[in-house]
Formats: structure tokens, C-alpha cells, sequence
């Protein structure tokens, strides 16, 4: 590739610039403090859609817009296009006054309201949900929590559950002797969005640093690829803070103490116990993740109380599974086949 | 005449050996990097200097804090803990709203549920002309002193509202 003023032009915009993500129409329908519910509008007559709706949860330290990254290749958009009614839970980026925001919060408080308002928008009592990383911990216990609130469906993608294994890289930064959450809490409030970043980039430090911008480098004459790492970066540069509550529990509970596996986790004085869980479950594995190693997931469907359960291992990444160029012939036909036979149609 | 092999054969990229080189160069390192990251000296190493930049900074950290706090309380504004403790209330009064807005919702659907057909309106009017505005409302679901009327309640909330 030769250097011509068009591609130094090209880099310095995508470099400098914010792309359009997240495009696909949509409303809101409930909020609460900085979290809000997004209804996406269906494009499939009523008769042709899915009575039954589907709830996106995604982390909370980064923008859920990763599930709707760019037209055409977006995961909303091709749910939306096979006849879901699709809600997108979005928690927003708390503030100073949110550090006392606890998972207790997030899966008693926020979440079975926003449950409550899907539900009446759509008229359907019955839901499907699926969570993502982080997300993918709150719908587990929230699921667990509340098993008798509606949920047919559960989803989990790349869900960091199981913590025994003592040599998962943030295990091991976090653990106590390394890592002080107190004196970082006590600075902070929240874990700063900057934080973060530089924690899920240090996973895998070459390739984030270096290897990801010579591939922009290397393909900055071929604009479909350049509109791609566009449209990632300008969703990997947008960090959200965790909430301080959170991330304690996130540090002490689950990473140190692996409560949640061994049935101790307590949220609002209540034991989350994982037998609890009756939801149809899918359980999906990126087999090249280094932020959710696949042990981390792997053990889920043997702990639930669920009948239905199926675990898939994709080739991929955290985030590639899901937002990568081969989604959209992997991860996505597997959640769509697997839910539409289970979303009563 | 012109060859139409040579119209699609790509131009030859002198570059290309040496960054598959390149590649394979960036591939042990990443591998190499990723093992290292995932060791206890690293984990002590970032830790240390995590600790290091607390401990150097939280003094600097603590007199900005009372240098503004004390700065604002002489301006007579406002501090940083007046307005967390001002955003925790209404977070509060927020949950307070949606569940009462819930319970409304769920009022109105009862509501709406019993007004009658027209038909059965007509019918009922017909057999007793004593019952001109009440509206056959389940009792057990209405607050005592509330009076829903058939005006009031043949409203429905729009779907997808707030």
C-alpha cells in the first residue's frame, strides 16, 4: 500500500472522528436515574412477529450500542428483522451520587421495573432475555431471584459465572494481596471508564495496542473494512464508569470468593441459589475470549434447574462473537434458531 | 489485442513478504505479552504502581477537596455532597413515581376492562334506568373516594408512553 493524501486523509478521520453507531430506530419507554428501556420499532407486521418480546441486557462499563454497531451488519437490527419485539435495557453512566449502586440494585430495583414496563407495553407476560458479559451476571441473578416473573428464555453470552479457576488473568490483578478496592473506591467513588479500558486492553496488550491499528493501516484503500474499525473503535473508545457498590461485589463476591457458583451470594439478604433458574437456557462460548474464558461459562447449565438447556461454542472473541464479520453467519442464526422455537409463534 | 490475463492478475505487492513477516513477528509477541500479563510479578508490578499513584496523589487530592469545599461554603454554593445527597433523593422519589405510575396503569386497565360493549351498555339501560353515570368497577381495585367516570375511564394510556 503506498501513502497517498487520501489515506492520511482517511486515517486522520476515522482517528479524530466518531462514526454513526447505533442507527437502528428506536424509543424509549421507561427510565430510571441514568438507565433507560429503549423499545426498537418492528419493521414485520404484528401477525408476523414473535408474541413474545426479547430484553437485551448488556455490561455496565461499556455502551450497549456494541448490539446495534452499524446498519447492516447490527444484531438488533437482524433480531428486529426476524420478528422480535426487541427492548434494549440501557444503564447509562452513573455518576458520583450512583457509587453506592450495588448488583442488589441493578437486579431488584431496576430491572423488574424495567420488566414490568416491557411487559405492559408489549402485553405479553412471558419474555425472553439475554445478557451479555456483565449483563450476563444480573440476568443470572436476577433469574434467579425472580424465576417466576415471566422469564421463558435466558441467554447468556459470554458470561464470567464461574470464578474457581484461580488463574483467569483479572483474577488474578484483583486478587487481595495485589489489589486494594478500598483505597481505589475510596479515591475514585466509581472505577473510572479509563481504568477499564486499560484493564480489558492489557488482557491482551500487543494486539490492542499495535496489531489493531496496523490492521487499519494495512486496509486503509478498502473502505468497507476502514467504515468496520470506524464503527468498533468508536464504540471501544466510549467507556462507561462502574459503579463503586458494583464493582466491589464484582471484586470481592464473585473474583475472590466465587459466591455465585458456591450458592453464597447474597443480594438483599436473599442466597441466590443457581437451581432456582427454570428459564430455557442457551449458553454461548467464545472460544478465543480473554476477558471470559471459556471455564468461566462452561459450568452454568450443569448448576440451573432448567430442563431445556444447550451450550454452543463459537470461534471468536468477547466482543467478535457478537460484533466480528462472521456474526451475522454464526452467533446471531444460532440465538435466532434457538429462540424462534421457543418464542411461541 | 489485449490479454485478459493480464487485465485481472493483481499487481505484484513487494511488500507483502515482509509484512507477513511482520505478522508473524507480532503474533509471538502478542502470545508472549499475553503470558506475561497473566503472571504474579505482573500482577504485583501494576498493583505497585497503582498503589504508588493513590498513596502520592491522595494528599494533593484531599487538600483540593477541602480548598473547594471551604471555597464554595464562603461563596455560599453549593457543594459536591449537597448535590449527591440532592440526586439520591430524587433517585428515590424516581422509584416512588414508576411504581405509582405502574399501579395507575394497572388501574386503568382494570378500568378499561369493565366498561361495557355498547351493546351490553344499551341492553343495561334498557332493563334499569337507575344507573346513569357509575360504572360497574370492581370495588376492591379503586381507593375509597376515587369516582371514575365513564369519560375518565374509557381513556387508555398510549403504549410506549412514559
Amino acid at each position: 500500500m503506498s501513502c497517498q493524501p487520501e489515506m492520511l486523509h482517511t486515517l486522520t478521520k476515522v482517528l479524530t472522528t466518531r462514526a454513526p453507531i447505533a442507527q437502528t430506530p428506536k424509543e424509549v419507554v421507561w427510565t430510571l436515574n441514568k438507565a433507560k428501556l429503549y423499545r426498537y420499532i418492528p419493521v414485520l407486521p404484528k401477525k408476523e412477529r414473535h408474541p413474545m418480546p426479547l430484553l437485551l441486557v448488556f455490561a455496565l462499563m461499556n455502551r450497549p450500542s456494541i448490539l446495534d454497531l452499524r446498519p447492516g451488519h447490527s444484531f438488533v437490527e437482524f433480531m428486529v428483522k426476524r420478528g422480535y419485539d426487541v427492548y434494549l435495557l440501557d444503564w447509562g453512566s452513573p455518576g458520583i451520587e450512583d457509587k453506592n449502586l450495588k448488583f442488589d440494585d441493578y437486579t431488584l430495583d431496576y430491572m423488574p421495573r424495567a420488566i414490568r414496563k416491557m411487559k405492559e407495553v408489549s402485553g405479553s407476560t412471558k419474555f425472553s432475555m439475554l445478557g451479555w458479559c456483565i449483563g450476563a451476571i444480573l440476568t443470572t441473578i436476577y433469574s434467579a431471584l425472580c424465576p417466576d416473573d415471566g422469564l421463558r428464555n435466558l441467554i447468556l453470552l459470554t458470561a464470567p459465572l464461574d470464578f474457581s479457576n484461580k488463574k483467569i488473568t483479572f483474577g488474578r490483578w484483583t486478587e487481595e494481596r495485589f489489589f486494594d478496592v478500598e483505597k481505589v473506591l475510596n479515591a475514585f467513588g466509581n472505577m473510572p471508564a479509563e481504568m477499564i479500558e486499560y484493564g480489558a486492553k492489557a488482557l491482551n496488550p500487543v494486539q490492542n495496542y499495535v496489531g489493531n491499528y496496523l490492521r487499519l493501516w494495512d486496509n486503509l484503500d478498502k473502505p468497507r473494512i476502514v467504515e468496520s474499525w470506524h464503527a468498533m473503535n468508536t464504540w471501544l473508545t466510549d467507556n462507561v464508569p462502574l459503579a463503586g457498590g458494583a464493582f466491589r461485589q464484582l471484586v470481592v463476591d464473585l473474583y475472590r470468593e466465587d459466591r455465585l457458583m458456591k450458592g453464597t451470594l447474597m443480594i438483599r439478604g436473599e442466597r441466590v441459589q443457581l437451581s432456582r433458574i427454570r428459564a430455557n437456557l442457551l449458553t454461548l462460548i467464545a472460544e478465543g475470549d480473554h476477558i471470559t474464558p471459556p471455564c468461566q461459562s462452561e459450568t452454568i447449565n450443569s448448576k440451573v434447574g432448567s430442563s431445556d438447556k444447550t451450550m454452543v461454542r463459537i470461534p471468536g472473541g468477547h466482543i467478535g462473537i457478537m460484533a466480528g464479520s462472521g456474526a451475522s453467519k454464526t452467533a446471531w442464526p444460532q440465538i435466532d434458531g434457538w429462540l424462534a422455537d421457543r418464542s411461541g409463534r | 489485442m489485449s490479454n485478459p490475463e493480464a487485465k485481472t492478475s493483481k499487481p505484484v505487492d513487494w511488500l507483502e513478504p515482509w509484512r507477513e513477516m511482520r505478522n508473524g513477528y507480532m503474533d509471538a509477541w502478542a502470545k508472549a505479552m499475553t503470558g506475561a500479563v497473566n503472571t504474579d510479578a505482573y500482577s504485583q508490578f501494576s498493583g505497585l504502581m497503582l498503589d504508588t499513584y493513590l498513596t502520592t496523589s491522595e494528599p494533593f487530592r484531599e487538600a483540593q477537596q477541602k480548598i473547594m469545599l471551604s471555597t464554595l461554603e464562603q461563596m455560599q454554593m453549593p457543594t459536591r455532597s449537597d448535590f449527591v445527597s440532592l440526586a439520591e433523593r430524587l433517585a428515590n422519589l424516581e422509584l416512588l413515581l414508576d411504581d405509582m405510575s405502574a399501579k395507575l396503569s394497572e388501574m386503568a386497565r382494570i378500568v378499561s376492562s369493565s366498561v361495557p360493549t355498547p351493546e351490553a351498555e344499551a341492553e343495561a339501560s334498557e332493563a334499569s334506568k337507575t344507573s346513569k353515570s357509575e360504572l360497574p368497577v370492581d370495588p376492591t381495585s379503586l381507593k375509597p373516594g376515587l369516582k371514575f367516570t365513564r369519560k375518565s375511564s374509557a381513556r387508555t394510556p398510549k403504549k410506549g408512553s412514559k
